[in-house]
């Protein structure tokens, strides 16, 4: 099975499951998790299905493209399935076996690693799922999400694509992953991570990405003063890369370090709240009964309008 | 066997292995207790579990409470008879509503005065209903370390409760808990079981989920996984290592065992040998394999949580994965070595201590300063306060090294190694290597002198400077591990009867953080001693003589457990001789509370019998016993302190036994009370003068003798 091959099987295996597939967000995040795919989508009661292939970007773990499994730049197959099912070990198992992983043949355990996200102010209670001792996925209950208790709970699961595939091959570096039948991961991929370890570890402007911070920040604040509530994700999305990449460069002080996630949190969670907020007035479109919801809000209008 | 088992299943998805063993005991007590207050005889109650299930067996539990009568009262006697003595309303309604004819209702003088009384009979009910009702508050009882919600349901549980199995013998009992309704179907091994099992009965619990591939007690589990851990171990040449507190781990990770052995490359055991072991321990649950001599071999066991059928792939896919952590553990390594450990204590500026409590680097100068005085104090050589000084330079460097960063529970152990292979000298490396050390209450000691007194430097300016900005714990909140430092302290001084003195060097200690709040060294000294008297319990030291040895103060906490020790030796051996030295202690103990000055000036001029002289001379020779005390204490080598309290312990108290008769001649023939206030001084000075001497050995008068 190609690294390509495995993408558009969870994407048949979850689409069959009714999720809606989404496509990659295009700006710079260290996990699809911060996606707004999942981190709006997990907030209020609506129901929400969805997968989707999320570059993820973390520089302090790039390795100049020199260490089998770390890279700076990777990818995250994730799925959110809003309200977890009963059966949603079950159907992950599934998912497994799609890919031709028979459970049999190896030793799959669930492991638990409880996720957070301080930055998002976001936390869930979870595994992470062994297949052989490599963990292959993170599995989670959202419990809180932009600060904010989510009700009902969503089931997060997001694989390790590349760690997956490369079991899958038997290779023992992403570097020889078969990307399609004649394309190596290595081919596309390596130089790439060279360059930008590279720039992460040793050449990034400091006093630079220090002014993006705040301007970002800056920026997103305004948005969210004027109740939009999607350019504030995207620009405290960016306030987050922009710490990591400091963070890499090792220009963040331990103390610092605390303030600064403290600042990008504070925006994540005001974007949640003015997410929740949009919803709400638009009566949670995807919650059943939408229609008696506008059609009592309409009497209610023409109620007040009376009066 | 009069009645049926009782079977109760929890299922779950995977809880956390450290989630089980106290869910377990929480949820069988609950049970037992539920039964106990419902009056149901039963036999043992076993708790079993695995990742996915909890599950309780009853033998022989009875199918009914017992019948019983029970008395009820009614309405008051002027209630239930009109003016014309008929009965009333109230009257037959009582009577009605318990089922009886209003001739039965009798009266009885309550404190509520005269009121209707009936004796009903009160038939048992059946197991099964009150189980019904107890159930979901047993099976919810379980406060796991952290609790989650699911979906939409609003219960919290360590993990998803799935389904729920109530049997009593073969009938169901039913209850729910939110719509999770109990029945008679479990769920096998997840891969090597049925996805649905029914049980027939209760008793064939155990064995049908054996057919299922589920070995779900723990202990049968236990000896099964170390059965087959050294089996695999040793067919692949060497021994597990730390195999009691692995198994413990693997333990319930698993339903159905399965060992097997793998391999890593050779060149990682370059690495310092607790890499590889944390890798394998703690990262990969993985059993460490080392030869006879302990060194580590390339290997590793782990356990499997299935049947031995295609073996190779698990064992390859363990190998590739530990390969990858030892691969980024030399990694970190190597960039680690790029600088000697000693470059890196200027970092140390960046690195914030605790809030309000300045950087590393400034607590690194305090934990110096503070071990320079406890030198002093020990009297060490120049070399090793050279050692120690330099130790305490060195001892947060390792903090900023990307290795500790990765394996933060190496800290302290790695600096050891960096030091060492920075060229610092072996007892500095030494000393840094276990500064941490105790951990816990169950960790060891420092091994070393110097690693020992850099452990209590490092404690004791942790602990002053928390309590300093005023986060002492408070109930069972310590963030900064206050509670758990001072033990450590008092283990260190008390356990190697280290002499270290605490009372100045924690006023040096808060001297260095420049103020902070009053009533700082109260606090401490008030934790210091709690936490003195937890280590004391766990010695298996009595109450009494607890207080006894901790009463002679902080300044001598050092000696106290050698002091309880040669106590306890000479009670054993000379009970009476003990009972003596306590006499000698405790008169003059008890009346100097009345004393009006502190004065210790005796004047012979005034003394009335002859007795009073005979007081003197012993006031004289026991002062001179508590010299030899301390003398002797002081001229044993500081790594020989135990033996020598001991020692001079047992001197002493043999000395202060032999003067039990004077001072037992004084109290019998002179009034200490005297009218004439001078006399009444000079009595209370001498006995102020042997109160003192006594104390500093220990406050004997707390033991109970009589």
């Amino acid at each position: 099975m190609t690294f390509q091959d495995m993408f558009l099987t969870l994407h048949r295996f979850w689409s069959d499951r009714g999720c809606v597939i989404e496509q990659p967000y295009d700006m710079e995040m260290g996990a699809g998790t911060m996606a707004p795919a999942t981190f709006f989508r997990a907030l209020g009661p609506e129901p929400y299905n969805v997968a989707y292939v999320q570059p993820s970007r973390r520089p302090a773990d790039a390795r100049y493209g020199e260490n089998p499994y770390r890279m700076g730049r990777f990818f995250q197959y994730q799925v959110i399935l809003k309200p977890s099912p009963d059966d949603v070990q079950e159907q992950y198992i599934d998912s497994l076996a799609a890919l031709g992983f028979d459970p049999l043949a190896h030793d799959i355990r669930f492991v638990e690693d409880d996720w957070e996200s301080p930055s998002l102010g976001a936390s869930g209670v979870g595994w992470e799922v062994w297949i052989d001792g490599m963990e292959i996925t993170q599995f989670t209950y959202f419990q809180q999400v932009g600060g904010v208790e989510v009700d009902p709970v969503c089931a997060e699961i997001t694989y390790g694509p590349e760690r997956l595939c490369m079991y899958v091959q038997g290779v023992d570096s992403y570097v020889d992953l078969k990307w399609s039948a004649d394309v190596t991961y290595g081919t596309m991929r390596k130089r790439e991570e060279w360059e930008t370890s590279t720039y992460g570890f040793e050449v990034a402007d400091i006093p630079m990405l220090y002014r993006h911070f705040e301007d970002y920040e800056a920026e997103a604040a305004r948005c969210l003063d004027a109740g939009l509530v999607w350019p504030a994700h995207e620009l405290t999305l960016k306030c987050s890369h922009t710490f990591n990449m400091l963070d890499a460069r090792g220009a963040v002080s331990v103390s610092e370090r605390v303030a600064v996630i403290g600042r990008v949190r504070r925006l994540a969670a005001r974007c949640a709240r003015g997410w929740m907020k949009q919803r709400e007035e638009a009566l949670w479109p995807l919650l059943p009964g939408l229609e008696a919801r506008v059609a009592a809000r309409e009497a209610e209008l023409a109620k007040g309008g009376d009066a | 066997m009069s009645g049926k088992p009782f079977l109760l299943e929890i299922g779950t998805e995977e809880l956390p292995s450290r989630f089980v063993p106290p869910a377990l005991e929480q949820i069988r007590d609950q049970l037992e207790a539920a039964l106990g207050v419902a009056r149901i005889s039963h036999g043992e109650v076993r708790a079993m579990g695995t990742p996915r299930r909890l599950a309780f067996l009853v033998d022989d539990v009875a199918e009914r409470q017992p019948d019983r009568t029970v008395t009820v009262q009614g309405p008051a006697r002027q209630a239930c008879f009109d003016s014309e003595g008929e009965p009333t309303k109230a009257l037959e309604g009582f009577a009605r509503a318990q089922g009886a004819d209003p001739s039965a209702v009798t009266f009885e003088q309550t404190d509520k005065g005269e009121r209707a009384t009936l004796i009903v009979d009160e038939p048992g009910r059946r197991l099964a209903d009150v189980l019904a009702e107890a159930l979901p508050r047993v099976v919810l009882c379980a406060t796991f370390p952290k609790t989650m919600r699911w979906a939409h349901r609003k219960v919290r549980y360590g993990r998803p409760i799935r389904w729920l199995v109530a049997l009593l013998g073969s009938e169901v009992v039913p209850f729910s808990i939110e719509d999770i309704a109990s029945g008679r179907t479990t769920h096998g091994h997840r891969f090597l079981g049925s996805d649905r099992t029914e049980i027939a009965s209760a008793d064939a619990y155990v064995e049908t989920l054996r057919r299922e591939c589920v070995l779900v007690d723990p202990d049968e589990r236990r000896e099964e996984i170390r059965r087959q851990v050294l089996a695999v171990a040793r067919e692949a040449g060497g021994e597990p290592v730390g195999l009691d507190e692995m198994l413990e781990e693997n333990l319930y990770l698993v339903e159905w065992p399965t060992a097997f052995a793998g391999r890593f490359p050779e060149e990682f055991l370059s690495l310092p040998p607790v890499v590889p072991t944390t890798v394998l321990e703690k990262h990969q649950k993985l059993f460490p394999v080392a030869d006879a001599k302990g060194n580590l071999l390339p290997l590793f066991v782990g356990v499997r949580n299935g049947n031995a059928d295609n073996m190779e792939n698990v064992i390859v896919g363990y190998e590739i994965v530990v390969h990858g952590r030892l691969e980024d553990g030399l990694f970190f390594f190597r960039n680690d070595m790029r600088r000697p450990l000693s470059d890196r204590v200027v970092d140390l500026d960046r690195v914030t201590f605790i809030q309000g409590l300045g950087t590393l680097r400034e607590k690194t100068e305090r934990v110096r300063a503070l071990t320079d005085i406890a030198c002093d104090q020990l009297g060490l050589s120049r070399g090793d306060r050279a050692h120690a000084l330099r130790a305490a330079e060195l001892c947060k460097a390792d903090l900023t090294t990307s290795l500790v960063i990765e394996f933060t529970s190496l800290q302290g152990i790695l600096g050891g190694v960096y030091a060492e292979l920075s060229g610092e000298p072996e007892p500095v490396a030494r000393a840094i290597g276990e500064h941490y050390r105790p951990a816990s209450a169950d960790d060891a000691l420092p091994e070393m002198v110097l690693g020992q007194v850099l452990s209590v430097a490092d404690k004791l300016d942790h602990v002053v400077g928390v309590l300093s900005i005023g986060e002492a714990p408070t109930g069972t909140a310590d963030p900064h591990g206050v509670r758990r430092r001072l033990q450590g302290i008092a283990s260190i001084l008390m356990r190697r009867a280290l002499p270290i003195d605490l009372e100045p060097l924690a006023q040096h200690a808060l001297d260095l953080y420049e103020g902070g709040q009053p009533g700082t060294l109260d606090q401490f000294r008030d934790l210091l001693r709690q936490r003195a008297e937890a280590v004391l319990e766990l010695e298996g030291v009595a109450l009494e003589l607890r207080s006894a040895v901790l009463d002679a103060g902080v300044s001598r906490l050092s000696q106290a457990l050698a002091v309880a020790r040669a106590i306890e030796r000479l009670d054993a051996s000379s009970p009476d001789t003990l009972t003596d030295a306590w006499c000698t202690a405790t008169r003059p103990s008890n009346i100097i509370s009345k004393r009006e000055s502190d004065s210790t000036t005796v004047d012979p001029s005034l003394f009335e019998y002859e007795a009073e002289p005979a007081l003197l001379d012993a006031a004289d020779r026991i002062e001179a016993v508590a010299e030899r005390f301390d003398a002797e204490i002081a001229a044993a080598p500081v790594s020989q302190r135990f033996a020598a309290v001991e020692r001079a312990t047992d001197a002493a108290l043999r000395a202060l036994a032999v003067e039990a008769p004077v001072v037992d001649e004084f109290f019998t023939v002179a009034m200490v009370m005297a009218d004439d206030a001078a006399v009444r001084a000079n009595r209370l000075a001498m006995l102020y003068r042997i109160y003192l001497a006594v104390t500093r050995v220990a406050a004997l008068h707390d033991l109970n003798r009589m």
